[in-house]
Protein backbone atom coordinates (compact mmCIF):
# COMPACT_ATOMS: atom_id res chain seq x y z
CA UNK A 1 0.00 0.00 0.00
CA UNK A 2 3.14 2.08 1.06
CA UNK A 3 4.78 1.72 -2.24
CA UNK A 4 1.41 2.54 -4.04
CA UNK A 5 1.24 5.85 -2.20
CA UNK A 6 4.90 6.52 -3.05
CA UNK A 7 4.41 5.48 -6.86
CA UNK A 8 1.55 7.62 -7.02
CA UNK A 9 2.87 10.57 -5.25
CA UNK A 10 6.38 10.58 -7.79
CA UNK A 11 3.74 10.55 -10.55
CA UNK A 12 1.77 13.33 -9.28
CA UNK A 13 5.41 15.36 -8.94
CA UNK A 14 6.23 14.72 -12.18
CA UNK A 15 3.09 15.74 -13.27
CA UNK A 16 2.82 18.92 -11.55
CA UNK A 17 5.94 19.44 -12.51
CA UNK A 18 5.38 20.22 -15.81
CA UNK A 19 2.16 21.91 -15.10
CA UNK A 20 3.69 24.23 -12.58
CA UNK A 21 6.64 25.08 -14.69
CA UNK A 22 4.23 25.98 -18.21
CA UNK A 23 1.63 27.60 -15.70
CA UNK A 24 4.69 30.13 -14.37
CA UNK A 25 5.51 31.08 -17.78
CA UNK A 26 1.69 31.82 -18.47
CA UNK A 27 1.76 33.71 -14.87
CA UNK A 28 5.49 36.11 -15.57
CA UNK A 29 3.75 37.48 -18.55
CA UNK A 30 0.28 37.79 -17.19
CA UNK A 31 2.37 39.79 -14.22
CA UNK A 32 3.77 41.95 -16.47
CA UNK A 33 1.04 42.95 -19.06
CA UNK A 34 -2.18 41.74 -17.39
CA UNK A 35 -3.05 38.59 -20.23
CA UNK A 36 -2.84 35.14 -20.85
CA UNK A 37 -0.97 33.91 -23.39
CA UNK A 38 -2.67 31.71 -25.23
CA UNK A 39 0.04 31.00 -27.53
CA UNK A 40 2.13 29.45 -24.88
CA UNK A 41 1.54 26.21 -26.10
CA UNK A 42 2.55 26.89 -29.39
CA UNK A 43 5.74 27.53 -28.04
CA UNK A 44 5.82 23.71 -26.45
CA UNK A 45 5.67 22.72 -30.05
CA UNK A 46 8.01 25.24 -31.38
CA UNK A 47 10.40 23.01 -29.04
CA UNK A 48 9.79 20.23 -30.49
CA UNK A 49 9.76 20.78 -34.46
CA UNK A 50 13.46 22.44 -33.36
CA UNK A 51 14.52 19.10 -31.27
CA UNK A 52 13.47 17.03 -34.37
CA UNK A 53 15.36 19.21 -36.72
CA UNK A 54 18.32 19.95 -34.81
CA UNK A 55 18.40 16.12 -33.52
CA UNK A 56 17.43 13.96 -36.57
CA UNK A 57 17.99 16.75 -39.77
CA UNK A 58 21.24 18.16 -38.52
CA UNK A 59 22.53 15.16 -36.40
CA UNK A 60 23.53 17.37 -33.68
CA UNK A 61 23.90 14.70 -30.40
CA UNK A 62 20.38 14.60 -28.64
CA UNK A 63 21.30 16.90 -25.11
CA UNK A 64 23.18 19.37 -27.09
CA UNK A 65 19.89 19.54 -29.42
CA UNK A 66 17.46 19.65 -26.70
CA UNK A 67 19.52 23.12 -25.12
CA UNK A 68 19.40 24.40 -28.41
CA UNK A 69 15.94 23.43 -28.60
CA UNK A 70 15.39 25.42 -25.07
CA UNK A 71 17.46 28.49 -26.78
CA UNK A 72 14.78 28.58 -29.51
CA UNK A 73 12.04 28.65 -27.68
CA UNK A 74 13.10 31.42 -25.32
CA UNK A 75 14.24 33.38 -28.47
CA UNK A 76 10.71 33.22 -30.10
CA UNK A 77 8.74 34.37 -27.21
CA UNK A 78 10.85 37.44 -27.21
CA UNK A 79 10.35 37.82 -30.85
CA UNK A 80 6.95 37.29 -30.42
CA UNK A 81 6.92 39.88 -27.82
CA UNK A 82 8.38 42.61 -30.19
CA UNK A 83 6.54 41.78 -33.45
CA UNK A 84 3.17 40.57 -32.16
CA UNK A 85 2.67 42.21 -28.61
CA UNK A 86 4.52 45.03 -28.16
CA UNK A 87 2.40 46.84 -31.13
CA UNK A 88 -0.67 46.26 -29.14
CA UNK A 89 0.70 47.49 -25.86
CA UNK A 90 -1.56 49.52 -23.75
CA UNK A 91 -4.52 48.43 -25.81
CA UNK A 92 -7.94 46.88 -24.29
CA UNK A 93 -7.46 43.71 -22.96
CA UNK A 94 -9.56 42.13 -25.84
CA UNK A 95 -7.18 43.43 -28.32
CA UNK A 96 -4.37 41.57 -26.27
CA UNK A 97 -6.03 38.12 -25.83
CA UNK A 98 -7.29 38.41 -29.73
CA UNK A 99 -3.45 38.70 -30.48
CA UNK A 100 -2.72 36.07 -28.48
CA UNK A 101 -5.37 33.83 -30.02
CA UNK A 102 -4.18 35.20 -33.73
CA UNK A 103 -0.88 33.84 -32.80
CA UNK A 104 -1.90 30.79 -32.00
CA UNK A 105 -3.78 30.05 -35.13
CA UNK A 106 -1.07 31.65 -37.24
CA UNK A 107 1.37 29.09 -35.84
CA UNK A 108 -1.26 25.72 -35.99
CA UNK A 109 -1.39 27.34 -39.67
CA UNK A 110 2.48 27.33 -40.28
CA UNK A 111 3.15 24.14 -38.50
CA UNK A 112 0.60 22.17 -40.60
CA UNK A 113 1.49 23.22 -44.56
CA UNK A 114 5.32 24.23 -43.76
CA UNK A 115 5.86 21.31 -41.46
CA UNK A 116 3.48 18.66 -41.23
CA UNK A 117 -0.41 18.06 -40.44
CA UNK A 118 -0.04 14.31 -38.87
CA UNK A 119 2.22 13.59 -35.78
CA UNK A 120 6.31 13.62 -36.32
CA UNK A 121 8.09 11.03 -34.08
CA UNK A 122 11.23 12.14 -32.44
CA UNK A 123 13.80 9.77 -31.80
CA UNK A 124 14.07 9.54 -27.97
CA UNK A 125 17.45 7.82 -26.64
CA UNK A 126 16.09 4.33 -24.72
CA UNK A 127 17.60 5.19 -21.45
CA UNK A 128 15.71 8.21 -21.30
CA UNK A 129 12.53 6.15 -21.26
CA UNK A 130 14.20 2.90 -19.58
CA UNK A 131 12.76 2.36 -16.12
CA UNK A 132 14.61 0.93 -12.83
CA UNK A 133 12.68 -1.03 -9.24
CA UNK A 134 13.55 0.73 -6.18
CA UNK A 135 11.75 -1.22 -2.83
CA UNK A 136 8.71 -1.90 -4.64
CA UNK A 137 8.50 1.61 -6.94
CA UNK A 138 8.97 1.32 -10.67
CA UNK A 139 10.47 4.80 -11.41
CA UNK A 140 11.47 5.93 -14.51
CA UNK A 141 14.12 8.14 -15.91
CA UNK A 142 12.29 10.77 -17.41
CA UNK A 143 10.20 10.86 -14.09
CA UNK A 144 13.13 11.68 -12.15
CA UNK A 145 14.50 14.00 -15.55
CA UNK A 146 10.79 15.54 -14.99
CA UNK A 147 11.10 16.04 -10.92
CA UNK A 148 15.15 17.30 -11.34
CA UNK A 149 14.59 19.69 -14.34
CA UNK A 150 11.58 21.04 -12.46
CA UNK A 151 12.97 21.59 -8.74
CA UNK A 152 15.78 22.87 -10.37
CA UNK A 153 14.08 25.51 -12.41
CA UNK A 154 12.35 26.66 -9.97
CA UNK A 155 15.32 27.07 -7.45
CA UNK A 156 17.00 29.03 -10.59
CA UNK A 157 13.61 31.15 -10.94
CA UNK A 158 13.83 31.82 -6.88
CA UNK A 159 17.07 33.05 -7.50
CA UNK A 160 16.86 34.90 -10.37
CA UNK A 161 13.34 36.84 -8.70
CA UNK A 162 14.77 37.18 -5.34
CA UNK A 163 17.99 38.52 -5.63
CA UNK A 164 18.49 40.21 -9.58
CA UNK A 165 17.41 43.53 -10.23
CA UNK A 166 15.00 42.43 -13.20
CA UNK A 167 13.65 39.72 -11.17
CA UNK A 168 12.85 42.14 -8.30
CA UNK A 169 11.21 44.73 -10.92
CA UNK A 170 9.15 41.50 -11.95
CA UNK A 171 7.65 40.58 -9.11
CA UNK A 172 7.24 43.99 -8.20
CA UNK A 173 5.59 44.61 -11.47
CA UNK A 174 2.94 41.43 -10.72
CA UNK A 175 1.66 43.90 -8.29
CA UNK A 176 1.76 47.49 -9.81
CA UNK A 177 3.82 47.50 -13.51
CA UNK A 178 3.29 51.64 -13.69
CA UNK A 179 4.72 52.28 -10.30
CA UNK A 180 7.67 49.62 -10.92
CA UNK A 181 8.60 51.98 -13.85
CA UNK A 182 9.01 54.87 -11.38
CA UNK A 183 12.02 52.50 -9.89
CA UNK A 184 13.80 53.95 -13.80
CA UNK A 185 13.97 49.95 -15.05
CA UNK A 186 13.08 50.30 -18.77
CA UNK A 187 9.75 48.59 -18.94
CA UNK A 188 10.71 47.02 -22.44
CA UNK A 189 13.37 45.30 -20.42
CA UNK A 190 10.92 43.03 -18.11
CA UNK A 191 8.70 42.33 -20.21
CA UNK A 192 11.09 41.36 -22.54
CA UNK A 193 12.91 39.01 -20.06
CA UNK A 194 9.26 37.80 -19.00
CA UNK A 195 8.72 36.57 -22.21
CA UNK A 196 12.14 35.15 -22.76
CA UNK A 197 11.61 33.33 -19.36
CA UNK A 198 8.41 32.37 -20.38
CA UNK A 199 9.52 31.09 -23.60
CA UNK A 200 12.47 28.91 -21.88
CA UNK A 201 9.71 27.46 -19.39
CA UNK A 202 7.55 26.41 -22.41
CA UNK A 203 10.68 24.81 -23.66
CA UNK A 204 11.31 23.36 -20.47
CA UNK A 205 7.70 21.45 -20.60
CA UNK A 206 7.86 21.20 -23.94
CA UNK A 207 10.83 18.78 -23.89
CA UNK A 208 9.84 16.49 -21.35
CA UNK A 209 6.01 16.75 -22.94
CA UNK A 210 7.67 15.18 -26.19
CA UNK A 211 10.10 13.13 -24.60
CA UNK A 212 6.48 11.26 -23.29
CA UNK A 213 4.78 10.86 -26.05
CA UNK A 214 7.41 10.54 -28.54
CA UNK A 215 5.82 12.74 -31.43
CA UNK A 216 5.40 16.09 -32.11
CA UNK A 217 2.09 17.63 -34.09
CA UNK A 218 0.71 21.08 -35.02
CA UNK A 219 -1.65 20.70 -31.90
CA UNK A 220 0.29 19.54 -28.92
CA UNK A 221 0.68 22.48 -26.92
CA UNK A 222 -3.57 22.71 -26.55
CA UNK A 223 -4.51 21.05 -23.74
CA UNK A 224 -1.36 21.24 -21.28
CA UNK A 225 -1.21 25.06 -21.56
CA UNK A 226 -5.13 24.66 -21.01
CA UNK A 227 -4.20 22.77 -18.01
CA UNK A 228 -1.61 25.20 -16.76
CA UNK A 229 -4.20 28.10 -17.45
CA UNK A 230 -6.44 26.44 -15.24
CA UNK A 231 -3.60 26.13 -12.54
CA UNK A 232 -2.81 29.63 -12.71
CA UNK A 233 -6.30 30.75 -11.94
CA UNK A 234 -6.45 28.06 -9.23
CA UNK A 235 -3.34 29.66 -7.65
CA UNK A 236 -4.27 32.91 -8.27
CA UNK A 237 -3.96 35.41 -11.56
CA UNK A 238 -0.78 37.56 -11.29
CA UNK A 239 0.50 34.97 -8.63
CA UNK A 240 4.04 33.19 -9.16
CA UNK A 241 4.14 30.93 -6.26
CA UNK A 242 0.59 30.67 -6.77
CA UNK A 243 0.79 29.28 -10.47
CA UNK A 244 3.59 26.64 -9.06
CA UNK A 245 1.03 25.68 -6.41
CA UNK A 246 -1.87 25.23 -8.97
CA UNK A 247 0.50 23.19 -10.89
CA UNK A 248 1.27 20.47 -8.48
CA UNK A 249 -2.17 20.26 -7.34
CA UNK A 250 -4.00 20.32 -10.72
CA UNK A 251 -1.22 17.50 -11.27
CA UNK A 252 -1.76 15.66 -7.63
CA UNK A 253 -5.61 15.63 -8.55
CA UNK A 254 -5.27 14.45 -11.65
CA UNK A 255 -3.13 11.26 -10.57
CA UNK A 256 -5.06 10.65 -7.25
CA UNK A 257 -8.26 10.25 -9.56
CA UNK A 258 -6.71 7.88 -11.81
CA UNK A 259 -5.69 5.84 -9.61
CA UNK A 260 -8.59 6.01 -7.37
CA UNK A 261 -11.50 6.28 -9.67
CA UNK A 262 -13.35 2.63 -10.76
CA UNK A 263 -12.55 2.12 -14.39
CA UNK A 264 -16.12 3.17 -15.43
CA UNK A 265 -15.63 6.79 -14.23
CA UNK A 266 -12.66 7.08 -15.69
CA UNK A 267 -13.93 8.87 -18.62
CA UNK A 268 -15.57 11.93 -16.51
CA UNK A 269 -11.62 12.25 -14.93
CA UNK A 270 -11.12 15.71 -16.02
CA UNK A 271 -15.06 16.81 -15.17
CA UNK A 272 -14.80 15.74 -11.50
CA UNK A 273 -11.27 17.69 -11.55
CA UNK A 274 -12.56 20.63 -12.88
CA UNK A 275 -15.84 20.21 -10.90
CA UNK A 276 -13.08 19.89 -7.58
CA UNK A 277 -11.48 22.93 -8.99
CA UNK A 278 -14.67 24.88 -9.50
CA UNK A 279 -16.04 24.64 -5.89
CA UNK A 280 -12.28 25.64 -4.79
CA UNK A 281 -12.86 28.66 -6.64
CA UNK A 282 -16.16 29.37 -5.63
CA UNK A 283 -14.74 29.56 -1.99
CA UNK A 284 -12.23 31.49 -2.89
CA UNK A 285 -12.81 33.41 -5.78
CA UNK A 286 -9.20 35.05 -6.49
CA UNK A 287 -7.90 31.53 -6.45
CA UNK A 288 -5.58 29.77 -3.38
CA UNK A 289 -2.35 33.15 -3.60
CA UNK A 290 -4.56 35.40 -5.47
CA UNK A 291 -5.06 39.07 -4.28
CA UNK A 292 -8.21 40.56 -3.66
CA UNK A 293 -7.34 43.48 -6.03
CA UNK A 294 -4.64 44.05 -8.42
CA UNK A 295 -3.57 47.40 -9.16
CA UNK A 296 -2.12 47.75 -13.12
CA UNK B 1 27.72 64.46 -10.67
CA UNK B 2 24.93 63.13 -9.00
CA UNK B 3 21.60 63.88 -9.88
CA UNK B 4 21.47 65.91 -6.92
CA UNK B 5 24.33 68.15 -7.17
CA UNK B 6 23.30 69.52 -10.39
CA UNK B 7 24.50 73.64 -10.54
CA UNK B 8 22.27 75.56 -13.08
CA UNK B 9 20.63 79.29 -12.98
CA UNK B 10 17.61 77.18 -14.76
CA UNK B 11 14.20 76.17 -12.57
CA UNK B 12 15.07 72.20 -11.76
CA UNK B 13 11.80 71.59 -12.63
CA UNK B 14 9.67 73.80 -14.91
CA UNK B 15 5.72 72.91 -16.88
CA UNK B 16 4.97 75.13 -19.73
CA UNK B 17 1.21 74.61 -20.43
CA UNK B 18 0.98 71.01 -18.92
CA UNK B 19 -2.19 69.48 -20.31
CA UNK B 20 -3.40 65.95 -18.82
CA UNK B 21 -6.22 64.41 -20.41
CA UNK B 22 -8.00 60.74 -19.91
CA UNK B 23 -9.74 60.60 -22.59
CA UNK B 24 -12.37 63.40 -23.16
CA UNK B 25 -11.62 64.74 -19.19
CA UNK B 26 -9.26 67.03 -18.97
CA UNK B 27 -7.77 66.81 -15.79
CA UNK B 28 -4.97 69.52 -15.54
CA UNK B 29 -5.22 72.73 -18.47
CA UNK B 30 -2.68 74.54 -19.62
CA UNK B 31 -0.51 74.21 -16.38
CA UNK B 32 2.65 76.72 -15.80
CA UNK B 33 4.35 75.92 -12.82
CA UNK B 34 8.02 76.11 -11.70
CA UNK B 35 10.44 74.49 -8.85
CA UNK B 36 13.45 76.12 -8.20
CA UNK B 37 16.53 74.16 -7.35
CA UNK B 38 16.61 73.29 -3.78
CA UNK B 39 12.70 74.68 -3.29
CA UNK B 40 10.16 73.46 -1.75
CA UNK B 41 6.85 74.00 -3.56
CA UNK B 42 3.43 73.15 -2.68
CA UNK B 43 0.64 72.72 -5.39
CA UNK B 44 -2.91 72.73 -3.45
CA UNK B 45 -6.06 72.75 -3.84
CA UNK B 46 -9.95 71.01 -3.26
CA UNK B 47 -10.18 67.20 -4.09
CA UNK B 48 -10.45 66.90 -8.33
CA UNK B 49 -8.40 69.99 -8.89
CA UNK B 50 -5.75 67.88 -10.87
CA UNK B 51 -3.16 67.95 -8.44
CA UNK B 52 -2.38 63.99 -8.61
CA UNK B 53 -2.91 64.01 -12.22
CA UNK B 54 -0.56 67.04 -13.02
CA UNK B 55 2.25 64.64 -10.39
CA UNK B 56 1.77 61.48 -12.51
CA UNK B 57 1.24 63.16 -15.99
CA UNK B 58 5.04 64.81 -15.07
CA UNK B 59 6.75 61.92 -14.55
CA UNK B 60 4.85 60.46 -17.98
CA UNK B 61 2.12 57.39 -16.09
CA UNK B 62 -0.72 59.71 -17.06
CA UNK B 63 -1.47 60.80 -20.62
CA UNK B 64 0.39 64.47 -21.22
CA UNK B 65 0.81 67.31 -23.80
CA UNK B 66 2.89 70.62 -22.89
CA UNK B 67 6.23 70.85 -22.28
CA UNK B 68 8.04 69.94 -19.18
CA UNK B 69 11.97 71.02 -18.66
CA UNK B 70 14.58 69.63 -16.29
CA UNK B 71 17.10 72.63 -15.33
CA UNK B 72 16.49 73.80 -18.80
CA UNK B 73 16.42 70.62 -21.15
CA UNK B 74 13.43 69.76 -22.48
CA UNK B 75 12.74 66.32 -21.15
CA UNK B 76 8.68 65.95 -22.65
CA UNK B 77 9.61 63.27 -24.56
CA UNK B 78 11.44 61.43 -21.87
CA UNK B 79 9.92 58.02 -20.49
CA UNK B 80 8.96 57.47 -16.97
CA UNK B 81 12.23 55.43 -16.81
CA UNK B 82 14.34 58.14 -18.56
CA UNK B 83 13.32 61.16 -16.38
CA UNK B 84 13.70 58.50 -13.26
CA UNK B 85 17.36 58.58 -14.39
CA UNK B 86 18.11 62.03 -14.63
CA UNK B 87 17.47 62.85 -11.23
CA UNK B 88 12.83 63.30 -11.03
CA UNK B 89 11.21 60.92 -9.01
CA UNK B 90 7.74 60.55 -7.54
CA UNK B 91 6.47 59.14 -4.51
CA UNK B 92 2.62 58.63 -5.39
CA UNK B 93 -0.91 58.92 -3.52
CA UNK B 94 -1.45 55.66 -1.41
CA UNK B 95 1.74 54.51 -0.65
CA UNK B 96 1.89 51.97 -3.48
CA UNK B 97 4.30 50.22 -1.94
CA UNK B 98 5.47 46.65 -3.24
CA UNK B 99 3.56 45.07 -0.66
CA UNK B 100 4.29 41.19 -1.87
CA UNK B 101 8.40 42.76 -1.66
CA UNK B 102 10.15 43.48 1.58
CA UNK B 103 11.21 46.37 3.12
CA UNK B 104 15.04 45.84 1.88
CA UNK B 105 13.77 44.68 -1.33
CA UNK B 106 11.77 47.57 -2.00
CA UNK B 107 14.79 50.44 -0.97
CA UNK B 108 16.83 48.36 -3.16
CA UNK B 109 14.46 48.46 -6.01
CA UNK B 110 14.30 52.08 -5.65
CA UNK B 111 17.84 52.41 -5.70
CA UNK B 112 18.08 50.32 -8.76
CA UNK B 113 19.50 53.05 -11.02
CA UNK B 114 21.82 54.36 -8.45
CA UNK B 115 23.43 51.34 -7.50
CA UNK B 116 27.17 52.60 -6.57
CA UNK B 117 25.66 55.22 -3.72
CA UNK B 118 22.85 53.12 -3.04
CA UNK B 119 24.19 51.83 0.37
CA UNK B 120 25.01 55.01 1.39
CA UNK B 121 21.58 56.70 0.68
CA UNK B 122 19.77 53.47 2.07
CA UNK B 123 21.51 54.28 5.31
CA UNK B 124 21.53 57.99 5.50
CA UNK B 125 17.08 57.15 5.19
CA UNK B 126 17.54 54.38 7.52
CA UNK B 127 18.43 57.15 9.89
CA UNK B 128 16.12 59.51 9.02
CA UNK B 129 13.18 56.54 9.26
CA UNK B 130 14.78 54.26 12.26
CA UNK B 131 11.16 51.83 12.44
CA UNK B 132 12.24 50.76 8.72
CA UNK B 133 15.33 49.36 9.98
CA UNK B 134 13.53 47.66 12.46
CA UNK B 135 11.21 46.38 9.62
CA UNK B 136 13.99 45.81 7.30
CA UNK B 137 13.30 41.96 6.22
CA UNK B 138 9.22 42.11 7.04
CA UNK B 139 7.22 42.09 4.15
CA UNK B 140 5.52 45.60 3.41
CA UNK B 141 2.60 45.20 2.94
CA UNK B 142 2.42 44.34 7.04
CA UNK B 143 3.76 47.19 7.50
CA UNK B 144 1.95 49.90 9.61
CA UNK B 145 -0.11 52.98 6.97
CA UNK B 146 2.53 55.41 8.20
CA UNK B 147 5.33 52.95 7.82
CA UNK B 148 4.40 52.38 4.37
CA UNK B 149 4.32 56.03 3.76
CA UNK B 150 7.73 56.03 5.02
CA UNK B 151 8.81 53.61 2.86
CA UNK B 152 7.45 55.04 -0.49
CA UNK B 153 9.18 58.27 0.49
CA UNK B 154 12.31 56.04 1.19
CA UNK B 155 12.07 54.22 -2.07
CA UNK B 156 11.70 57.37 -3.97
CA UNK B 157 14.54 58.93 -2.82
CA UNK B 158 17.10 55.67 -2.78
CA UNK B 159 16.55 56.95 -6.95
CA UNK B 160 19.56 59.51 -5.33
CA UNK B 161 17.11 62.20 -7.04
CA UNK B 162 17.64 66.05 -7.57
CA UNK B 163 13.93 66.23 -7.90
CA UNK B 164 11.20 64.51 -5.79
CA UNK B 165 7.37 65.31 -6.43
CA UNK B 166 5.20 64.09 -3.31
CA UNK B 167 2.05 63.83 -3.23
CA UNK B 168 -0.43 63.66 -0.05
CA UNK B 169 2.52 62.04 2.03
CA UNK B 170 0.19 62.92 5.22
CA UNK B 171 -2.83 61.30 3.92
CA UNK B 172 -4.14 59.23 6.87
CA UNK B 173 -1.53 59.22 9.07
CA UNK B 174 -1.20 59.99 12.92
CA UNK B 175 -0.11 63.45 14.15
CA UNK B 176 2.90 61.90 15.54
CA UNK B 177 3.76 60.22 11.92
CA UNK B 178 2.59 63.61 10.09
CA UNK B 179 5.68 65.24 12.12
CA UNK B 180 8.22 62.68 10.98
CA UNK B 181 6.63 62.80 7.70
CA UNK B 182 7.08 66.57 7.57
CA UNK B 183 10.54 66.81 9.43
CA UNK B 184 12.05 64.56 6.63
CA UNK B 185 10.42 67.00 3.90
CA UNK B 186 12.35 69.88 5.59
CA UNK B 187 15.32 67.86 5.40
CA UNK B 188 15.03 67.28 2.18
CA UNK B 189 16.08 70.93 1.20
CA UNK B 190 19.43 70.44 2.99
CA UNK B 191 20.12 66.96 0.69
CA UNK B 192 19.38 69.68 -2.00
CA UNK B 193 16.51 67.99 -3.46
CA UNK B 194 13.72 69.96 -4.88
CA UNK B 195 10.12 69.15 -3.89
CA UNK B 196 6.99 69.91 -5.50
CA UNK B 197 4.69 68.56 -2.66
CA UNK B 198 1.10 67.75 -2.82
CA UNK B 199 -0.74 68.23 0.08
CA UNK B 200 -4.10 67.77 2.12
CA UNK B 201 -2.84 69.63 5.27
CA UNK B 202 -2.64 72.71 3.45
CA UNK B 203 -1.11 75.04 6.51
CA UNK B 204 1.42 72.37 7.23
CA UNK B 205 2.67 72.26 3.95
CA UNK B 206 2.94 75.67 2.93
CA UNK B 207 5.03 76.45 6.87
CA UNK B 208 7.31 73.89 5.16
CA UNK B 209 7.45 75.63 1.33
CA UNK B 210 9.08 78.29 -0.02
CA UNK B 211 6.35 79.00 -2.38
CA UNK B 212 2.98 77.54 -3.59
CA UNK B 213 0.56 77.11 -6.18
CA UNK B 214 -3.09 76.68 -6.09
CA UNK B 215 -4.88 74.55 -8.65
CA UNK B 216 -8.68 74.08 -9.09
CA UNK B 217 -10.61 72.58 -11.81
CA UNK B 218 -7.76 71.79 -13.36
CA UNK B 219 -6.15 75.49 -13.85
CA UNK B 220 -3.47 77.43 -11.43
CA UNK B 221 -5.74 79.96 -10.03
CA UNK B 222 -3.11 81.52 -8.06
CA UNK B 223 0.37 81.87 -7.12
CA UNK B 224 2.55 83.54 -4.51
CA UNK B 225 5.27 82.85 -1.54
CA UNK B 226 4.04 80.49 1.14
CA UNK B 227 3.72 83.42 3.22
CA UNK B 228 1.35 85.30 0.78
CA UNK B 229 -1.00 82.52 0.89
CA UNK B 230 -1.18 81.66 4.06
CA UNK B 231 -2.62 84.91 4.78
CA UNK B 232 -4.50 85.71 1.71
CA UNK B 233 -7.92 86.38 3.28
CA UNK B 234 -9.70 84.50 -0.42
CA UNK B 235 -8.04 81.30 -0.03
CA UNK B 236 -8.62 81.15 3.49
CA UNK B 237 -11.77 81.47 2.70
CA UNK B 238 -11.40 78.66 0.51
CA UNK B 239 -9.95 75.66 1.95
CA UNK B 240 -10.12 77.16 6.10
CA UNK B 241 -14.17 78.77 6.18
CA UNK B 242 -12.47 81.42 7.77
CA UNK B 243 -13.69 85.12 6.78
CA UNK B 244 -11.57 87.52 6.39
Amino acid sequence: MSELVAQQVLNALALGGVYALLGLGLAMVFSVLGMINFAHGELMTFTGYALIFLSATLGWPFFLAVFAAFAVAAASAALIERVAFRPVRGASLTTMLLTTFAISSILHVVFQNFISPRPIAVAIPDWLTSTAQFSGLRIGMLQCISLGVTVVALIGLTVFLRFSITGLAMRAAAQDFSITRLMGIPANRVIVTAFAISGLLAGLSGFLWVAQRGSVDPLMGFVPVLKAFIAVVLGGLGSLPGAVLGGFLLGFLEVLLRAMLPSELLPFRDAISLSIIITILVLRPNGLLGRAEAVR
Amino acid sequence: MSASEKHTTDPALELRGVTISYGAIRAARSVDLTVGAGEIVTLIGPNGAGKSSTLMGTVGLAPRGGAVLMYGEDVSNASTEQLVRKGLTLSPEGRRIFGNLSVAENLRLGGATARKTAGETEERLLDAFPKLRARYGQQAGTLSGGEQQMLAIARALMSNPSIVLLDEPSLGLAPKIVDTIFETIEQLRTWKISVLLVEQDIERALEVSDRGYVMSHGEIQMTGTSNELLTNANLKEMFFGENA
